[in-house]
C-alpha cells in the first residue's frame, strides 16, 4: 500500500519538473505517464478500500516484518555498498573476495568461514581470468599490478 | 541457406554449447529463469562479434528452458514460470522412481517442440517482416502499446499492478537527456544519470539481484532431498508412443501463443497441459505421473520461446521478458531489430535461426546423457550458489558500464525488484517498459510531429485502428476468460 503513495509522488513529479526552452514536447510523454500513474494509483487505493473487511491475519501480514530475512537483505545491500567503495581502490579480485566472503557468511553463517573464503578466492580469481584475460573486459587491478 | 555455414563454424558451435550449458545451470536454479540467465551471461558476449554473441545467447535461452524443467522434476521447484507445468506430472514421476524417464521425455519433447518451431520460424519470419514494413511511426507506437498492455494484462494477480509496473518502467525510461530537445529530464543534477539508465542494468538488477534477495526466504526453509544417482536416461517404447501425439499437438499451440506479445512459455505450457488432459483417455492420471502430462507442456514451452522470437526479430517488439532482454542485446550490438534487420543484416538472422536449430540438437545431446552430471549442480547448496550469482551480477554490471556508480543502480533496482515482488507487483512489465520505453516515445513524437501536433494520427490508418482494437481486446481478455470458464463449469458440475 505504501508503494502506491510513492508512485503518486512519482507521478506528480513527472508533471512540473521538465522545464524546457522548446515547445512543450519533452513534457508530453512523461505527462501522459504521470496522469496514468495517478489514475492507476487511485484505482488501487479504491480496490483496497473495497476489500476493507480485514481479518486479523491480514493485519499481521501487512505490518512491515523485520525478521531474519530482512536483516539479511539489509546486510547484503550494505555489503554491496562496501564492494562499491572498495572496488576501484583494491582492484577487482580482492574486493570481490571480500564481498563474496561476507556474502557467504550472510548466507551460511560464521562457522563455515574458512570454506567460504576458499570459495571466494577461487571464484574471484577464475572470474578475473575469464573476464579480464580471456574476454578482454577491463577490470580494475590492485596495487599489486597484475591482479 | 548460408545461415548454416555461419552457424556451423566450429567456434560458434562451441559458443552455443557453452551458452547452453551455462544457461541450463542457471535455468535449473530455483527462481532464476531464462531471463536471468540471459541477463547475467549477457556481458560475456560483449567482446564477441554480433553473430557469436547472438548464437551464445540463443544457447543460453534454450539451455535455460531445458534447465528450468530439471529442477521442476527433481525437486518440485520450477526454475521459472514456464516450468511450473512440468511439476504437475514430472515430480510425481520422480517420486515414483521414474525420474530418468521424466528427464528424458522432457528433453525429447523440448527438442521436438523447439525443432519444429525453428522450421516454422524460418518460413514465417520473412513474410512477417514484409508485413511489418507497412508500419509507420504511429503504428509502431500503438504496437508497443499493445505489447505492453498484453504483458501487463497477462500477469497473474492484480492487473492494475501490472500496469503500474509498466508505467513505472516507462518513467524510468524517460530519465536522462531528451534526445530531440536536449533537455535533461529527471536527472536531479546527477551526472551519471544524464545518459539515462542502461536497461541492461535494470534487467540484471531486477531479474537477478532481486531474485536472489527473494530467495532468502526460501533458503532457510530447508533443502529438498534429491536423487543424485541416475540410471540410463531414456524412455520405453510405450511411453514414446503415448507421447508422440501430445507433443505434436502441443507444439503449434506453444508456437502461436509464443508469437503473441505478452504471452509466453508459462501460458503456452499451461494451455498445452490442459488441452492434453482433455484429449486424453485417462485424464485422472494427470497430476499423478502421466507422462503425457510432462511431454505436452515441455514441447509447448520450447515452441513458445522460439515463437516469441518472431515479433522480436521481425517487428522489433519483444514477445516476452526474455526476448526483451535478447532484443536489448541486439540493440547493443548495433543491430536494429525489425524489418530492416532482414534487409541489412540478413546473415545475422539466418545465422541465428540456424544456430537455434543446431543449439536445439546440441542441447538435446547434452541433456540426455549429461543430465545426471548437470543435475549435480542442484545438490550444491543454494547458500553457496546464490552469493556467486550475486558476484556475477556485479561483474556483469561493471562489464556493461565500466563504472562503479552503476553498482549503486544495481543495488537500488535490485531492492526495488525485491520490494515489488514482495508486494505482488509483477516485474516483467517494468523491465519490458524500460527496454522499449525510449523507442516508444520516439515513435510517438515522430508521429505527433508528422501530423503537426494533432493526436489524430492515432487513428489515421487501418493498421492503427486494428492495433487499438487489439489493445482494448487484450484489456478485456481476462474478463472474457473468466466468463468462459464459468460457462464451462456450469456444464460440467462434476468438476475435474
Amino acid at each position: 500500500m505504501t508503494l502506491i503513495g510513492v508512485i503518486y509522488l512519482g507521478s506528480t513529479l513527472t508533471l512540473p519538473s521538465a522545464r524546457i526552452g522548446n515547445p512543450q514536447e519533452p513534457k508530453i510523454f512523461p505527462g501522459i505517464l504521470g496522469v496514468a500513474m495517478v489514475v492507476l494509483g487511485a484505482i488501487l487505493i479504491f480496490q483496497e478500500l473495497k476489500r476493507r473487511p480485514v481479518t486479523d491475519e491480514e493485519k499481521a501480514k501487512s505490518k512491515l516484518q523485520f525478521g531474519a530475512t530482512e536483516m539479511a537483505i539489509v546486510f547484503t545491500v550494505l555489503n554491496g555498498a562496501l564492494y562499491t567503495l572498495l572496488f576501484n581502490h583494491i582492484g577487482y579480485v580482492f574486493s570481490t573476495i571480500v564481498f563474496l566472503e561476507l556474502q557467504l557468511i550472510i548466507f551460511r553463517g560464521k562457522k563455515t568461514w574458512l570454506n567460504s573464503l576458499l570459495i571466494s578466492v577461487v571464484f574471484s580469481v577464475c572470474a578475473f581470468l575469464l573476464f579480464d584475460t580471456a574476454l578482454g573486459i577491463y577490470l580494475p587491478t590492485s596495487a599489486l599490478g597484475i591482479i | 541457406m548460408q545461415g548454416f555455414t555461419v552457424a556451423g563454424q566450429p567456434i560458434n558451435i562451441l559458443w552455443v554449447t557453452i551458452g547452453g550449458v551455462l544457461g541450463t545451470i542457471i535455468g535449473m536454479l530455483p527462481g532464476l529463469g531464462p531471463a536471468t540467465g540471459v541477463a547475467v551471461l549477457l556481458p560475456l558476449t560483449f567482446t564477441m562479434g554480433p553473430v557469436a554473441a547472438l548464437i551464445t545467447m540463443a544457447g543460453v535461452y534454450y539451455g535455460a528452458m531445458y534447465g528450468g524443467s530439471r529442477a521442476s522434476i527433481l525437486i518440485n521447484t520450477p526454475g521459472d514460470g514456464a516450468a511450473i507445468a512440468a511439476t504437475f506430472d514430472g515430480y510425481p514421476m520422480a517420486m515414483q522412481g521414474r525420474a530418468e524417464h521424466a528427464l528424458a521425455i522432457s528433453a525429447i519433447a523440448s527438442f521436438i517442440g523447439g525443432t519444429i518451431s525453428t522450421v516454422l520460424i524460418a518460413f514465417l519470419a520473412v513474410p512477417v517482416s514484409r508485413f511489418a514494413l507497412k508500419f509507420g511511426p504511429g503504428e509502431y507506437f500503438l504496437l508497443y502499446v499493445f505489447a505492453l498492455t498484453a504483458t501487463a494484462i497477462m500477469t497473474e494477480g492484480n492487473k492494475i499492478k501490472g500496469f503500474v509496473s509498466m508505467v513505472l518502467g516507462l518513467m524510468i525510461a524517460t530519465i536522462g537527456i531528451d534526445m530531440q530537445s536536449g533537455v535533461s529530464r529527471f536527472t536531479f543534477g546527477i551526472l551519471e544519470l544524464q545518459g539515462g539508465i542502461d536497461f541492461l542494468i535494470v534487467i540484471i538488477a531486477v531479474f537477478a539481484f532481486g531474485e536472489v534477495l527473494k530467495s532468502f526466504r526460501n533458503i532457510n526453509e530447508g533443502k529438498k532431498k534429491m536423487q543424485t544417482k541416475f540410471g540410463r536416461i531414456w524412455i520405453t517404447k510405450e511411453e514414446w508412443k503415448a507421447c508422440i501425439k501430445p507433443m505434436l499437438r502441443s507444439t503449434p499451440i506453444g508456437f502461436f501463443v509464443g508469437v503473441l506479445p505478452g504471452a509466453g512459455g508459462t501460458i503456452a505450457s499451461l494451455m498445452a497441459y490442459n488441452t492434453e488432459k482433455q484429449f486424453s483417455s485417462h485424464p485422472q492420471d494427470f497430476g499423478h505421473g502421466a507422462i503425457e502430462g510432462l511431454a505436452a507442456p515441455e514441447a509447448a514451452n520450447n515452441a513458445a520461446s522460439v515463437g516469441a522470437m518472431i515479433p522480436m526479430l521481425a517487428l522489433g517488439v519483444p514477445g516476452s521478458g526474455t526476448t526483451a532482454v535478447m532484443m536489448g542485446a541486439l540493440v547493443m550490438l548495433g543491430l536494429q531489430p525489425g524489418p530492416k534487420l532482414f534487409t541489412n543484416n540478413v546473415d545475422v538472422v539466418w545465422g541465428l535461426i540456424a544456430s537455434m536449430f543446431i543449439g536445439n540438437i546440441i542441447l538435446a545431446i547434452i541433456n540426455i546423457p549429461l543430465a545426471g552430471m548437470l543435475v549435480r549442480v542442484l545438490s550444491v547448496p543454494p547458500k553457496v550458489l546464490y552469493p556467486l550469482v550475486l558476484g556475477l551480477t556485479f561483474i556483469g554490471t561493471y562489464a556493461i558500464s565500466n563504472s562503479v556508480s552503476s553498482f549503486v543502480l544495481l543495488l537500488i533496482f535490485g531492492v526495488i525488484g525485491y520490494l515489488m515482488t514482495k508486494s505482488d507487483y509483477p516485474t516483467s512489465p517494468l523491465v519490458l517498459a524500460v527496454i522499449v520505453g525510449n523507442d516508444m516515445e520516439q515513435y510517438f513524437r515522430r508521429a505527433y510531429k508528422i501530423s503537426n501536433g494533432n493526436f489524430k494520427f492515432l487513428i489515421s490508418s487501418p493498421l492503427c485502428i486494428i492495433l487499438i482494437l487489439l489493445s482494448i481486446g487484450a484489456l478485456f481478455l481476462p474478463k472474457f476468460q473468466k466468463w468462459n470458464k464459468q460457462r464451462k463449469e456450469k456444464r460440467q458440475p462434476s468438476g475435474r
